[in-house]
């Protein structure tokens, strides 16, 4: 099954696969912000008896995340960004969008022979000399 | 302008080939129905393997974003040497409709490149559109340079030389055409000017 698909469309996969995992790290940092005046206003703040034993859990962390976490994850996300663009390079690359188009002028009139309409015989054919006939060209 | 069959010269259009009688209506009696052909590239021996196949749609479909009024298609199919493969690739190239089926006449820019391994023989066949800009000549030179690869026993590697040969000759030809024509258009704007003076 894999080998239907061809290499271009491998390659559009992976960058797709790529650039919704850079999304996916990237959204829910940028949701979790901040809150807006609204939603604050709202929200009850919640108070709890210092002798509730939930009391503790309730308090922020007071371990901030680890430096080398932080390096690390922007490493990660800009490692992930930086591959999703050089497989996007490659898939428009590929798909020959920047160069440019050729076109012929119309030609007005056919000269339409022996009963065709797509091609009047324009042609040239050649016979082989391989004796063994053509190999698959691995 | 020469019968597929009988390769009779002819000056002007006939309706059957004076010689050998020969009409496309004959040649549909003889091969009967169409075969199925994918767009780009069909492998009807199923030798080739599956990943070259791809190569060569990917090559074919540039081919095509290049060239967007032609599109190019090759069939590998075992005919045998009692086929005459010239009127095998005339009578598919009007009846597979390759291009789209209202893609007739002048507006025709197919090309299609029927390669016979079992027969040991190949054609390259123009629609009507093209015929004013690639020669028979252009597509023998295209047949030559796949001939090295089918004489080795390389048939993809005869068919991409054949491809890429085919790109870069039928770029040449649109360029050569928009250069004359640009020399054209400043003739005639000069002498308009020094008309005007």
């Amino acid at each position: 099954m894999t080998l239907l698909i061809n290499k271009t469309r491998r390659r559009r996969i992976i960058a797709t696969l790529g650039m919704a995992i850079f999304l996916g790290l990237i959204l829910p940092a940028a949701r979790s912000q901040g809150i807006s005046p609204a939603t604050e206003a709202l929200t009850p703040s919640p108070t709890i008896a210092p002798e509730n034993p939930f009391a503790k859990l309730a308090q922020p962390s007071r371990k901030p995340i680890p430096l080398r976490w932080k390096v690390a994850i922007v490493l990660t996300a800009l490692v992930i960004a930086a591959a999703a663009l050089w497989f996007s390079i490659r898939v428009w690359q590929s798909s020959n969008l920047f160069d440019r188009q050729y076109r012929f002028a119309a030609v007005p009139t056919a000269a339409i022979r022996l009963g065709a309409n797509r091609s009047g015989g324009h042609m040239a054919t050649i016979t082989f000399r391989n004796r063994n006939g053509p190999s698959s060209g691995t | 302008m020469k019968c597929p069959s009988c390769g009779a010269p002819f000056s002007t259009p006939p309706a059957e080939c004076p010689r050998c009688k020969l009409t496309l209506a004959q040649l549909d009696r003889k091969f009967g129905l169409v075969p199925y052909c994918s767009r780009y590239m069909s492998d009807r021996t199923e030798r080739l393997p599956m990943e070259e196949i791809d190569a060569l749609r990917s090559l074919l479909r540039v081919f095509h974003k290049k060239f967007p009024q032609i599109v190019f298609c090759v069939l590998v199919i075992d005919l045998g040497e009692e086929v005459s493969i010239s009127e095998y690739g005339f009578w598919l190239i009007n009846r597979a409709r390759f291009g789209g089926a209202g893609i007739i006449g002048a507006k025709n820019f197919d090309l299609f490149f029927v390669i016979d391994p079992k027969g040991r023989a190949a054609g390259l066949i123009a629609g009507y559109g093209l015929e004013a800009y690639l020669s028979e000549q252009d597509l023998q030179d295209a047949l030559a340079v796949a001939n090295s690869g089918f004489d080795a026993g390389d048939l993809i590697r005869g068919m991409r030389e054949c491809i890429e040969f085919l790109t870069i000759r039928v770029r040449e030809i649109v360029l050569r055409i928009e250069e004359s024509r640009a020399l054209e258009n400043r003739a005639a704007i000069l002498t308009a000017n020094s008309d005007a003076s």
